[in-house]
């Protein structure tokens, strides 16, 4: 979590506004407009990072493709973390491959977001017993916003599963937060 | 190429077969050997059938009942679909090299090359196959299961430079001539060889602190509360 | 004139990569921008598939197959393990289920072959055969999940046939699809074949020679590219192979354009081998009575083998008697194509590290299992 220095001498353009904005009688609900044009925009252009594990990564793929086109909902992969604000764990992720997954999630910027694509990833699925490589859940490095079942989840699936992300960051209140942070 | 004769598995000509016995006396046919160890088992269960049917008729003359006929019993020989052949360590790389060049089996294609853990014993397995005459043969090399060494093929044919690789890897074989005898599929500091029978997985050290720091972020706190890493 | 003092660059590429087709590490060694060696670095996806499938029985060991091996080719790796277990048990197959079972192996090496088209699009820069092989993709996908339920994993076969038999019209569906996609690859070959942006990038690039695939293990497509006349499907005749009548593709350059004809010219065989098999299937049952879903294989060993997609998939299965396999080693032709880059690589440039790569179409949980 980013804190607002006491002088406001680093804050971004956006952040001096609404602060200024909160001091003014009734600023509180412009700040929750502001906040929720915000969100609106960050929900509509969920950037995802091209990265796929295993068999997931195929139904990923036929998620963006023809039929099922992500592209609708703002979704457009990114070939590098650092353009990224959604990683899409699609796959099993073996213990050798955990640290990856951790540093991809590291490079990329907040507000970032996760989302678990299949059994594998969400727990280790078809591979929790007898098995000496694969992680029992993508959980345990990294945090995750929205599980989405399946083995492999249909595309369909992979679509609710963003549409939720959608909702979720809909409802996020980040400014408000930090202006109490800031205040406090 | 003609399709192999033995459309359920692999093919290997009788002729070349006694051949290479006859080049190698310390090579023992495993196929052969069942088939033989098959023969005896049939035999004796004639033998048994035969003695029922003599005492069926003891007891017919002698009016008591009839006896129970013997249970059918499945043979514990095991079956081998593909032509294999057991070589000594001694004269493996002999043999390999014979197979290769020979004319009559012109082995130029090494499927794989891997190992068998028989918790009481080893084997390395290697398959052959001949891109020319279309035959093939899988070579079983009985190691010391606690300390297994080999020689390496790997300047026979260059694809077994990845299977002792991997080999290596999951086994502990040590493939002696290897030119880059390292792990290839797990972490370099993997503890163990996990297709070994009596393997124990063990989580590393590294792994178990990333799910600390990955802990501490979600109780929020620093530093992260309970025992859990 | 003093000559420049140059050094090796070591550029590494991955596991993250839009275009490793998955968690492959690139070790590539540089000298200016010539490739002096590259060293792939696999195991991101290990899934430890050979140890598990020693704790269960085969049934369950099908369902392990499609998941851990080449996800591509769910079905035919389900083909791998019921051909080294039936031909050990001696299970009966009805004639019925093996034609079932080579339509949709075929339909899935259309499938498979249609991801690697577009995929290989992607790297090369031609994203319309992308939109256009997902679009085929999915009716391929249609015909699949009216069978067997799945996309992408299936647990379809069964030791001694399949599931169930095919719903009604099914076949008919089935027939307008292969006549459909015959036009269909047409198209492709209008648009990329004589493309002259395409043949810039694969014509001469990446080279393997014959006696080079042989020493690697190379097999399936990167093989025939090379020159090799080899097919599992011909050489080790399974199901009713050896009762339909098919090409096999060899191209003799060896390069990344060579090993795209084989797998178009395949893709049509593939759709020829689906329609002699949709007229020649009997009616009749479809899965032997009396074969038990814990069958216990008799003590031995054996070694088949199958044509994936991508090669010579072959089972070396250890039974000692028991429901669960003593050993299942699984020769993924993946993993030997892959060793073949090495060689591959050898002096082209560093743009050439994608069409290469590409154009051997690899599977990452295939090479690491």
């Amino acid at each position: 979590m980013v804190r607002v220095p006491a002088d406001g001498s680093r804050e971004a353009p956006i952040e001096q506004l609404v602060e200024v904005l909160h001091r003014l009688p009734g600023g509180q609900i412009l700040v929750t407009s502001i906040e929720n044009v915000l969100n609106w925009a960050r929900a509509r252009s969920i950037w995802p990072l091209t990265f796929g594990l295993a068999c997931c990564a195929m139904e990923m793929m036929q998620a963006m493709g023809t039929r099922f086109d992500l592209d609708r909902f703002g979704v457009i992969p990114r070939a590098t973390p650092r353009q990224a604000d959604l990683i899409i764990v699609a796959g099993r992720c073996t213990i050798k491959m955990a640290p990856v997954v951790r540093r991809l999630w590291e490079q990329m910027p907040e507000p970032k977001y996760v989302i678990s694509m299949g059994s594998c990833a969400t727990c280790g699925g078809p591979f929790y017993y007898d098995n000496y490589s694969i992680l029992k859940g993508i959980d345990t490095v990294i945090p995750v916003d929205v599980y989405v079942p399946g083995c492999p989840p249909r595309p369909e699936a992979l679509i609710e599963g963003v549409l939720k992300l959608q909702e979720k960051i809909q409802r996020e209140r980040r400014l408000t937060r930090r202006l109490q942070e800031a205040g406090a | 190429m003609t399709p192999s004769r033995n459309p359920s598995g692999g093919f290997l000509p009788p002729e070349l077969a006694a051949r290479l016995r006859e080049r190698f006396p310390q090579v023992r046919d495993a196929a052969e050997a069942a088939r033989e160890a098959l023969e005896a088992f049939e035999r004796e269960q004639e033998e048994r059938q035969r003695r029922y049917q003599e005492e069926v008729e003891r007891a017919k003359a002698e009016g008591k009942p009839a006896p129970r006929p013997p249970r059918k019993e499945e043979p514990a020989v095991p079956r081998y679909r593909t032509p294999t052949f057991e070589v000594p360590r001694e004269v493996f790389r002999e043999v390999m090299e014979f197979l290769r060049d020979d004319p009559a089996f012109r082995m130029d294609y090494l499927s794989f090359a891997s190992a068998i853990d028989w918790k009481d014993r080893m084997e390395c397995t290697y398959h052959l196959w001949s891109t020319v005459h279309n035959h093939e043969l899988l070579v079983k090399v009985p190691v010391d299961r606690d300390d297994p060494r080999i020689p390496t093929v790997s300047d026979l044919w260059r694809t077994a430079e990845w299977h002792e690789r991997e080999t290596y890897d999951l086994f502990g074989v040590v493939y002696e001539g290897h030119p880059d005898l390292r792990r290839i599929l797990l972490t370099e500091d993997w503890k163990g060889h996990p297709l070994r029978k009596d393997y124990v997985y063990e989580d590393p050290d590294w792994l178990v602190e990333l799910a600390r720091v990955r802990q501490s972020e979600v109780s929020g706190v620093q530093p992260p509360l309970g025992e859990r890493g | 004139m003093r000559s420049l003092r140059t050094e090796e660059l070591i550029l590494n590429m991955g596991p993250q990569h839009p275009s490793t087709h998955g968690v492959l590490r690139l070790l590539v060694t540089l000298d200016g921008e010539n490739i002096v060696e590259v060293q792939p670095d696999i195991g991101y996806l290990h899934s430890s598939v050979e140890k598990m499938m020693e704790h269960r029985n085969y049934t369950q060991n099908i369902a392990l197959a499609d998941r851990g091996m080449d996800y591509l080719a769910a079905l035919v790796n389900e083909m791998a393990i019921l051909r080294a277990a039936e031909t050990l048990a001696d299970v009966p197959v009805p004639e019925r289920a093996r034609y079932i079972r080579t339509i949709f192996m075929e339909l899935q090496r259309l499938a498979s072959h249609l991801l690697w088209l577009g995929t290989y699009g992607i790297d090369l820069g031609a994203f319309t055969a992308f939109l256009w092989c997902m679009r085929e993709r999915e009716l391929i996908m249609d015909l699949f999940e009216a069978t067997t339920g799945g996309r992408l994993h299936h647990v379809y076969f069964r030791l001694g046939g399949v599931n169930e038999d095919l719903p009604p019209g099914w076949t008919d569906r089935c027939r307008e699809f292969c006549h459909y996609f015959l036009n269909r690859l047409d198209e492709y070959h209008r648009l990329l074949t004589g493309n002259p942006i395409w043949q810039a990038r694969t014509q001469g690039v990446g080279v393997l020679t014959r006696e080079q695939a042989v020493a690697f293990g190379a097999c399936g497509p990167v093989a025939r590219a090379s020159g090799l006349q080899w097919d599992v499907r011909k050489s080790h005749p399974y199901e009713v192979y050896d009762r339909v009548d098919f090409q096999v593709p060899v191209y003799t350059e060896g390069d990344c354009y060579a090993r795209y004809l084989v797998r178009m010219d395949e893709m049509r065989e593939s759709t020829r081998i689906i329609l002699q098999c949709l007229d020649q299937m009997p009616e009749g049952e479809v899965r032997a009575a009396r074969v038990p879903l814990n069958l216990k294989v008799p003590p031995g060993e054996v070694y088949t083998r199958v044509e994936s997609p991508r090669g010579d998939l072959g089972i070396h299965l250890v039974s000692t008697g028991g429901e669960t396999p003593w050993r299942v080693k699984i020769r993924a032709p993946s993993f030997v194509n892959l060793h073949a880059l090495t060689e591959m690589m050898k002096g082209w440039k560093v743009a050439d590290i994608i069409a290469i790569l590409g154009s051997i179409d690899i599977v990452l949980a295939d090479v690491d299992r």
